[in-house]
């Protein structure tokens, strides 16, 4: 049955999960349900089915706000400029260092993917103020 | 003079404090809450810590699921903040559930459902 659903391509062989970089939006945020009980799950990537379904109604457009700035909470302000990245236990994804780039240079996002490919993306900062958590 | 080992009753306040080199390490009291650490922390190396009746509060600062690590800029307040852990399956009946990875948090509810949190 497993083997059939594999061949069958209905069990994919790709596993989408958050910054697969498989699609060209921003968030890459994937719905997922799954219940070994159904054994079924429903995965939608949700920012891109949003944007299909925003383009093809006007009424879901307007239910949509895309802001180019980062909402800092705290600060109750937004920021447009994006942060350089300064984590101190991890490398920045690739995925959201093209998306960066992408958003610094206003370049398309393949364009970024293919002049930037050979790089790697930000390393961990060794020292910086960072927080405890 | 040596720094101070052992008890001490502190008369002005009706307390017993517990002093190591000095330091007051703890204090117990009969009104309120019993015992106070003003400063170190407790440190469970075995066993659990039990909250048989009343609540467990964490009036200021998180609650940590897991080591703790670094945030790159701003450390939250208030906040339970959850190191990549081990997914549950299955049913969690009468319960429900919320654990994390470095890329997502999920939920489980009692029939067993997983989902994305956001």
């Amino acid at each position: 049955m497993l083997e059939t659903l594999l061949l069958t391509g209905q069990i994919p062989e790709i596993h989408w999960e958050h910054g697969d970089d498989l699609c060209d939006c921003t968030f890459q945020r994937i719905g997922y349900w799954t219940n070994p009980y159904l054994a079924r799950t429903l995965k939608i990537r949700l920012c891109c089915a949003w944007k299909v379904l925003a383009e093809q109604n006007p009424e879901i457009a307007a239910l949509m706000q895309e802001i180019p700035a980062y909402d800092d909470h705290n600060g109750k302000r937004w920021v447009s400029e994006p942060a350089a990245w300064n984590a101190k236990d991890h490398d920045m994804p690739r995925a959201l260092w093209h998306r960066q780039l992408s958003i610094q240079q206003d370049k398309p996002l393949e364009q970024v993917r293919r002049e930037y490919d050979h790089l790697e993306p930000p390393r961990r900062v060794r020292h910086g103020n960072t927080a405890k958590v | 003079m040596p720094a101070r080992r052992g008890f001490r009753w502190d008369q002005g306040n009706s307390r017993l404090e517990v002093q190591v080199d000095g330091t007051i390490a703890a204090r117990f009291d009969d009104t309120g809450a019993y015992l106070t650490v003003p400063a170190g922390g407790i440190t469970v190396t075995a066993g659990d810590l039990t909250v048989t009746a009343g609540d467990a509060h964490v009036v200021a600062e998180n609650l940590y699921m897991g080591a703790e690590t670094a945030f790159a800029s701003t450390e939250p307040t208030s906040a339970v903040v959850f190191k990549t852990g081990t997914a549950p399956a299955g049913a969690i009946v009468t319960s429900s559930a919320v654990f994390a990875n470095d890329t997502v948090l999920r939920k489980i509810i009692a029939d067993g459902t997983v989902s994305s949190v956001g």
